[in-house]
């Protein structure tokens, strides 16, 4: 990328070119004009810019190293709204009408520290370093977004973050205390967050920068080998997959970002969702929670766990915030992952699919979409459009279980949801399902079928257990051995029957800590 | 010296305010003018011949500024540790999957890894040796031909182990494994090498012994060491694995073979492939006690998986035999210890250096030999535990033991360890709680026999600040801030006023490797000897001023001072006074670190006698449905003598502790054939911040007698040691099973015995 693409000073919606990219860096608007589509916001950073201070520790998603934070308007077009990101999988384009902070930007102007920097100083939060700028992104985030975070909430916010040196303690005592620094006044960098907070002169400034870099128009970017298009309405969305049936479609990019950091594949047209009004959409209905294709896993697990208490812990351990504020319950279940998270509860309460080609749109069960390992009944030209999670029923038990060797961010070793209708001790309806057993995530049909009508017992729930052998046969791989997997999956239902029976509860957050 | 202003004070490091800045420059950072792009091409096979390499294509590449293999190493074609028997770059045969075949430097990424697909190389897939008990026998197919696969086998006695084993009441006898663990460090592997003025090479260098690293790459140049330069820029980590050489070596090649500087990083999954492991040991271990518990005996034969090379399997298995028999009075001791080839992954130095392994064994016995005989695991530990005057099985007499039952006491007393039995056993339905414990030492130093100095160069200005040049890296363990506190305080000045000068053998005497816990001691040491020197110059100086007595004087917050009360004189004064006048405030000083010569009997070679002591006790839950193990409390007490940066110290326990906890439960790179399965942090699951509980902490500073700077001692390895087998104990205590394998996953902790379950 030639630095002549760069100019600074903003020009003004009308005459900003579609193939032209503008965000907000060290507080001024810059412009690429097509930028390489698939160049990540890490590359762009360390070897475009040569800023140094956003480091890669893998690549991948995995380390947190190279954490940086976006802020982009709220819902209410009039406010801030600030997120931390792996930059190492992010797209360039993807920044398009947002502002990107690093950790350059926090110094003050006169060389003294931030809040969040100082009190790491202070606390010795620091050894070797290298970890150091991401978590300094993910405590600004937090700063951002909490006023008094407890432990738990802290150990969250750092989820997606690694370090090898210092056992964390002091990076913890650090986001205790980063808020009892002095700030500077009038900054919106430094103000923590206040639950009631207003609008400051310089949030305000903010706002207007990004509202003059918010287009109207879809974002069309062609570096002469990739092809990069932002949409803004589901039509245009509709038109564009059914024409080049062979984009791919970019939502999060929490997955296939790594197609290309990892797998190096050569992806010649993209076709991003985040700029999709409808598809960012999230609404409770009188019957369904009705949640976009573009919202972020962080949005979308708001309502959900709201409704459904009992998955609160899933999606607490479902990667780490930086994931869950790129990649969306959308992108997880069209990437249709043996070992996906969120599909086996969304199962077990009946989700619907709206699938959309052109202008026709088609419903399907969640229980009915995986064909095959990574294969769905998405026909080419098809994409997902909405997720309908239907309200609870007020008699329906539910609950589900993440086994993974570490408690946050890890891949399942085995994650097993259940649902419950019974009448009296009879079971009348229940719905069981399991992720990292099949090649899909899949409902346990021979076990259900073992199930309904019977008595919820202990002799059912043995009976149900050997019926799990039919549905299943695990494997071993890196994360666990098939004999295990066994085992667990009859423990997890066990482990449901003895939870639903005594209103016990076994999430790990329950006893951990 | 009285009471310190700097020296005991928790001390940030020099450079923390560049870390939070993102100014601090690691390898990957480093930017020059016509910077070049290199990679190295890796064996996709754990062992093939190979049978035709062609770089010709790669080379006439458009935007390829050098492509090399053996052929082209004007030198020495190897690494040297301790032998040089792996090659930089492959001549006829790969032995491991981290093994290079070529390197390449091109003026960017793409057209590097472009120039590396365009490489032809034909391999002829061997079939490969994976299990070392069968690489042992007799007739067994050999990693290199010609060379026995047993590179190591060595047997030490001490008393009459069989005799003792005969007489004793009871005698406890297990195997045990251990797994390849990985380092985990957060920046991978670098190094930039360029051409300077002279023609000569320097490297940028992410490493931990930067003098030997300077040593390997002049002798692959076939330069003399006088034309490569060494310096380490900010480094990400190590933990062992950047002792020995990785890339930087090839990055002085590159840069020699291009003329140009290259850039040289290794990708994580390179890096988890390529650098040393933690060794993985299988070790049979005989414990013989009497009814009352006293260790008559210990025997033990310990195999280690080395991988094809030797790296430092020969001092990994010394230091595991030399603490095989714990932190205990045992005479009678007999350990084998056998290292052999195989197509695996090549193993060397992580924190602890054999004694992590060795602990998880010895700590494990301690405790089924406990219940063997109804004690409690606190009595045995107390009854046999060494104490200051202790003779060890090795010879070494321990001069300061208190530690050893202190910490044990100390740490009984934080969790309460007689009252253990009133907690709730089982929580919840699901749950067992357990307690255990582990005790353990560690030594730091080298050991005897091995060249164990550090220099260093000090110099303060008109000014009065003062420029200190180590050579030892900082890797992140805090040697800097350190090095700083110590001629901050012998100078009266503050640490503002003290600039270290990362390690760069161009102007940095060589202090040896950051490794065995060794470079508070030893560049500790070297520092305060420059130091006073520069003081007392300085203090004859004020006493020659000022007409009052030389020994009524001293240094202290910037000031001179007469029988403790400032003068109006400062340090800065003197400093500008010595200037003019002529005295040199300039200070060099190379300390050896010397063995006492009053312990004839050592026969233990190598043997170390700066001891660490410590003790932690872990309380777990074991999840009997999922086999889940939470780490609930953890207590650690350590001695860390006389602690020179509190700050400092209480990171090494905890960071320690962290990677000890994901070496007793997650921790384990899986390898197949001489594959390894899981080369991302993604799935080698290394601990978060949920993970690890608050620690309770307790340092005992009880100072060392032996030639530490102000009687403080090395911390960095010790905290690894114990976790391991405190949670295995715990787990032992929590659902009445043994564990005799590491890592004690969700797996293995399954089937839990009485877990009440309804199937079946
Ligand atoms: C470090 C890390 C940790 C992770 N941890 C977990 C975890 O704990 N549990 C888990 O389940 N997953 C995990 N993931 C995987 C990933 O984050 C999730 O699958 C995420 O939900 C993907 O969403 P996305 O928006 O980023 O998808 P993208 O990467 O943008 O897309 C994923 C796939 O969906 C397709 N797609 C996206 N939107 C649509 C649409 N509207 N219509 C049709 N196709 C579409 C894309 O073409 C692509 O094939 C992890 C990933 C990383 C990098
Ligand atoms: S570099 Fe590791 S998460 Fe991005
Ligand atoms: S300080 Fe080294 S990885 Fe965190």
């Amino acid at each position: 990328m030639n630095a002549d693409r760069h100019s600074q000073g903003a020009l003004p919606d009308t005459i900003c070119p579609p193939d032209t990219i503008r965000f907000v860096l060290d507080g001024e608007l810059v412009e690429i004009r097509n930028p390489d589509p698939t160049r990540t916001v890490l590359q762009y950073l360390r070897e475009d810019l040569r800023k140094i201070g956003t480091k890669e520790g893998c690549a991948e998603g995995d380390c947190g190293a190279c954490t940086v934070a976006i802020a982009e308007l709220d819902q209410s077009d009039s406010r801030l709204r600030v997120r931390a990101i792996n930059s190492c999988i992010q797209f360039l384009p993807t920044l398009d009408g947002k502002e990107l902070i690093t950790v350059e930007n926090l110094r003050r102007d006169d060389g003294s520290l931030h809040p969040v920097q100082e009190a790491m100083v202070d606390y010795h939060g620091s050894q070797c370093g290298f970890c150091t700028p991401g978590f300094i992104m993910s405590l600004f985030a937090l700063y951002k977004n909490n006023a008094e975070p407890g432990r738990r909430e802290i150990d969250d916010a750092l989820a997606g973050n690694l370090c090898r040196c210092t056992g964390y303690r002091p990076i913890i005592e650090a986001a205790q205390e980063m808020y009892g620094y002095r700030v500077v006044k009038d900054s919106w960098l430094e103000e923590p967050f206040a639950a009631n907070g207003k609008c400051g002169a310089d949030e305000k400034k903010k706002v207007e920068v990004l509202k003059s870099a918010t287009r109207s128009a879809m974002l069309s970017v062609d570096d002469g080998k990739r092809r990069f298009f932002s949409p803004r309405s589901v039509d245009e969305l509709a038109s564009l997959v059914e024409t080049c049936p062979d984009a791919v479609i970019l939502a999060g990019g929490t997955d296939v970002g790594l197609w290309v950091t990892k797998q190096h594949r050569e992806l010649s047209t993209v076709v991003y969702t985040g700029n999709v009004e409808q598809l960012r959409e999230l609404s409770v209905t009188k019957t369904h929670i009705d949640i976009g294709a573009a919202v972020s896993l962080s949005d979308a697990m708001l309502p959900i766990i709201e409704h459904y208490p009992e998955f609160e812990e899933l999606f607490l351990r479902f990667a780490s915030p930086p994931i869950r504020n790129a990649g969306t319950l959308g992108g997880n279940i069209a990437n249709g992952s043996p070992i996906g998270d969120s599909m086996p509860a969304l199962m077990v309460v009946d989700t619907t699919l709206v699938l959309r080609r052109g202008d026709q749109a088609r419903e399907v069960s969640l229980s009915d979409f995986y064909l095959d390992y990574q294969k769905t009944v998405l026909e080419p030209g098809e994409f997902l459009e909405r997720i309908l999670v239907p309200l609870r029923p007020s008699d329906t038990q539910v609950q589900c279980y993440k086994v993974s060797k570490r408690f946050d961010q890890d891949i399942s070793a085995v994650c097993g949801a259940y649902s419950l209708r019974r009448n009296g001790a009879g079971i009348t309806d229940i719905r069981i399902a399991y992720g990292g057993l099949a090649t899909v995530p899949k409902r346990a049909v021979h076990c259900e079928a073992a199930l309904t009508g019977r008595e919820w017992n202990e002799d059912t729930v043995r009976a149900g257990i050997e019926a799990l052998d039919r549905d299943f046969s695990p494997i071993t791989d890196m994360r666990s051995t098939a004999e295990y997997r066994r085992t667990i999956c009859g423990n997890l239902l066990q482990r449901f029957y003895l939870d639903s029976s005594g209103n016990a509860s076994s999430r790990v957050y329950d006893y951990g800590r | 010296m009285t009471e310190s202003a700097i020296v005991g004070q928790w001390t940030a490091a020099p450079g923390a305010e560049e870390i939070v800045t993102g100014k601090a420059r690691y390898c990957p950072d480093i930017q020059l003018p016509g910077l070049l792009c290199g990679k190295l091409l890796y064996s996709p096979h754990a062992r093939a011949r190979i049978r035709k390499l062609d770089v010709r294509k790669a080379r006439n590449m458009p935007g390829v500024f050098a492509v090399i293999t053996h052929a082209d190493i004007p030198g020495e074609n190897s690494y040297l540790y301790a032998e040089p028997d792996q090659p930089l770059l492959v001549v006829d045969e790969v032995r491991f999957q981290g093994d290079a075949v070529a390197a390449v430097a091109a003026v960017d990424e793409r057209t590097a890894d472009a120039a590396l697909a365009a490489i032809e190389v034909e391999y002829q897939e061997l079939p490969g040796i994976f299990d070392p008990l069968e690489a042992m026998q007799p007739g067994a197919d050999q990693v290199v031909q010609g060379e026995d696969n047993v590179m190591m086998s060595q047997m030490y006695r001490a008393g009459d182990v069989e005799a003792a084993i005969a007489s004793a009441d009871v005698v406890i006898e297990n195997t045990y494994r251990t797994q390849w663990a990985e380092q985990a460090f957060l920046e991978m592997e670098g190094g930039v090498g360029l051409v300077d003025d002279e023609g000569g090479i320097t490297v940028y260098s992410s490493c931990q012994a930067p003098h030997r690293d300077r040593m390997q790459i002049a002798r692959a140049l076939a330069m003399p060491e006088s034309m490569v330069r060494v310096i380490t820029p900010y480094i990400g980590g190590a933990f062992g694995a950047k002792d020995e050489a990785h890339v930087q070596i090839h990055a002085g090649l590159l840069a020699h073979a291009a003329q140009r500087p290259v850039h040289l990083i290794r990708e994580r999954r390179e890096s988890m492939l390529t650098h040393v492991k933690r060794h993985p040991m299988i070790i049979d271990y005989t414990t013989a006690a009497t009814k009352e518990g006293k260790l008559l005996a210990v025997k033990a034969r310990v195999i280690a998986d080395a991988g094809p090379y030797t790296n430092s399997t020969h001092e990994v298995l010394n230091k595991c035999g030399e603490f095989i028999g714990g932190p205990y009075k045992v005479e009678n001791v007999e350990v084998e210890k056998i290292g052999v080839r195989t197509n695996n992954p090549i193993t060397g130095a992580f924190r602890g250096f054999g004694a992590p392994q060795a602990a998880f064994v010895y700590e494990s016995q301690m405790d089924d030999l406990a219940r063997k005989l109804g004690m409690d695991p606190l009595a045995i530990r107390l009854l046999n535990g060494v104490e200051t005057g202790t003779k060890m099985y090795t010879g070494v007499v321990i001069r300061e033991g208190t530690a050893m039952k202190a910490s044990l006491n100390k740490a009984a007393e934080m969790i309460e360890w007689e009252k253990r039995d009133q907690v709730e056993r089982r929580p919840a339905r699901h749950l067992r709680r357990g307690f255990g414990m582990a005790t353990i030492l560690k030594g730091s130093g080298l050991g005897r026999g091995l060249a164990d100095h550090a220099g260093v160069v000090l110099e303060m200005h008109r000014d009065g600040s003062v420029v200190l040049q180590s050579g030892a890296a900082d890797m992140g363990q805090g040697i800097v801030t350190v090095m700083a506190q110590l001629a901050a305080e012998r100078l009266g000045i503050g640490m503002s006023s003290v600039r270290v000068v990362r390690a760069d053998t161009a102007k940095s005497p060589d202090a040896g490797a950051s490794c065995a816990s060794r470079q508070a001691m030893v560049s500790g040491n070297a520092v305060l000897e420059a130091a006073d020197t520069i003081r007392d110059t300085l203090l004859t100086m004020a006493a020659g001023k000022t007409k009052i007595a030389r020994d009524r004087l001293d240094l202290k917050a910037g000031r001179l001072t007469v029988d403790g009360e400032p003068h109006e004189l400062t340090v800065k004064d003197l400093a500008l006074r010595a200037g003019i006048w002529g005295y040199p405030l300039h200070a060099e000083s190379l300390v050896h670190f010397e063995y006492p010569t009053d312990v004839p009997d050592v026969t233990y070679r190598f043997s170390q006698e700066v001891f660490q002591f410590c003790t932690q006790i872990a309380q777990v839950l074991v999840d009997c449905e999922t086999g889940q193990v939470t780490v609930e409390r953890l207590i650690a007490v350590h001695d860390a003598g006389k602690m020179i940066n509190p700050g400092g110290v209480y990171g090494q326990i905890e960071g320690g502790i962290a990677q000890g906890i994901g070496y007793a439960l997650t921790e384990e790179l899986i390898v197949k054939e001489g594959h390894t399965q899981n080369p991302s942090l993604e799935n080698y699951v290394i601990p978060m911040a949920f993970d690890i509980p608050e620690l309770e902490m307790e340092v005992l500073e009880i100072p060392e007698p032996l030639g530490a700077p102000l009687g403080a001692k090395g911390i960095a390895e010790s905290p690894i040691i114990p976790t391991a087998p405190a949670i295995r104990n715990a787990i032992y205590d929590a659902i009445d099973k043994p564990l005799y394998e590491l890592p004690m996953t969700a797996e293995r902790v399954l089937p839990v015995p009485d877990a009440g379950s309804i199937r079946h």
